[in-house]
């Protein structure tokens, strides 16, 4: 997983993301743990001399086919179609190539994961039995109620399936951040591009000026900003002690938020790096896997300039770790 | 003179320390269900489970998302002036 960041301020966008991919290894007797690549490519510059920068979390690769490759392929084919529709064009075009490898190089899990999705959910124990299915009611008879049908009940998954969709439904979304300008229009604009398995092609999302963003393993930092996580609220919401209604509950987080004013482009950077920073160390000092790690990369894209790295790894990044 | 003291307070005292685990009462603090179920599938399997990662690290089909924007109303109102 990763932490992945956008900020767009007044003057520009910075992005960030940590570097680490984890995979879970299959040793023959079952998926026995997570290995992790500290030095993996999250943020892309598309082209070279470029106004827009790609920023990427979730699944990591398309097989044989790198993300790299592919944007450097939608960077030539850019220069030789220029967007008329700038940025916002530039996503679009992303979104087509991308989801087109995505059905293809991954249709066998795909299709797996959408298989396993038509069950039911398993449970352990279910809480009243399974309605038995019967004969559809021939037309124009009333029904009796010996003839009252259930409608069948979709088959439910095994223990096993269930821990398989679990990992297919969540290990085979991809996400995307186009960002940046496309002269002549230099105002600075961001897409948000979210690939899940059970969902249909997926339309670019803008992200708003004056807006940031984060993706992957945004928990830690929604608990620090917002003062609380999901899990929180849907547990204090389902406890029983709650006698306010959400909006009410959401009001309490409100309070507990902690709010910036418009940010210095610089100072946008370094809040930035302070949240990857803060998620990798969250990790590190829970005991949780190290699934966000490694070398932590800014680029910043004003409006005034191109695509610039704030922070870049060296290409001996990797050996230099021992 | 302190060493004497110090001599004094260590020898032969049992008290017993507080723990992490204890709270202002001295009752023993239990973690959340799922929290033990997670510790115990890692130690039994060695990885956690995906809807474990989820809980803590939040949905990967999400964002969290903050307008800056609101922020400057925020900032700029009465109380935080």
């Amino acid at each position: 997983m990763t932490i992945a960041a956008c900020y767009l301020s007044s003057e520009g966008i910075v992005l960030g993301a940590d570097s680490t991919a984890s995979w879970l290894v299959d040793s023959g007797g079952g998926l026995s743990g997570y290995h992790y690549f500290n030095h993996n490519q999250k943020i892309f510059e598309l082209g070279e001399n470029a106004t827009v920068g790609v920023l990427t979390w979730g699944l990591g690769s398309l097989g044989p086919k790198s993300y790299r490759t592919l944007l450097a392929s939608l960077s030539d084919d850019l220069q030789k179609n220029a967007p008329s529709k700038g940025v916002a064009e530039v996503a679009d075009r992303w979104c087509t190539n991308f989801w087109q490898e995505y059905q293809t190089d991954l249709k066998p899990a795909i299709q797996r994961c959408n298989d396993l999705n038509a069950k039911a959910a398993y449970m352990a124990s279910p809480a009243t039995p399974a309605p038995v299915p019967g004969p559809a009611p021939s037309a124009g008879t009333a029904p009796t109620l010996a003839a009252t049908v259930v409608p069948a009940a979709p088959a439910m998954r095994t223990e096993a399936e269930e821990r398989e969709f679990r990992t297919l439904k969540t290990g085979l979304v991809a996400g995307f951040c186009v960002a940046g300008y496309w002269l002549p229009d230099r105002t600075t604009t961001a897409f948000e591009l979210i690939f899940d398995p059970l969902a249909p092609k997926p339309t670019p999302k803008q992200i708003p000026t004056l807006h940031y963003g984060f993706w992957g393993a945004h928990n830690l930092m929604k608990r620090l900003i917002w003062g609380g996580d999901d899990s929180l609220r849907a547990d204090i919401l389902a406890s029983g002690k709650w006698s306010g209604n959400p909006a009410e509950l959401d009001k309490v987080f409100e309070k507990q938020r902690l709010g910036h004013a418009i940010l210095p482009i610089r100072d946008a950077v370094d809040f930035v790096h302070t949240c990857i920073y803060s998620t990798i160390k969250a990790l590190k000092f829970s005991s949780l896997p190290q699934i966000c790690g490694g070398p932590i990369e800014l680029a910043v894209i004003t409006s005034d300039r191109r695509f610039r790295w704030v922070r870049h790894k060296t290409w001996d990044s990797a050996l230099l770790e021992i | 003179m302190a060493a004497k003291h110090t001599a004094k307070r260590t020898r032969g005292v049992t008290k017993p320390r507080p723990t992490v685990s204890a709270d202002a009462s001295g009752t023993e603090q239990k973690s959340a269900s799922w929290v033990a179920g997670m510790r115990s599938h890692f130690q039994q399997t060695g990885y956690y489970r995906v809807e474990d990662l989820e809980r803590l690290l939040g949905d990967p089909r999400q964002s969290f998302e903050v307008s800056t924007a609101h922020d400057l109303q925020f900032c700029a109102s009465p109380a935080h002036k």
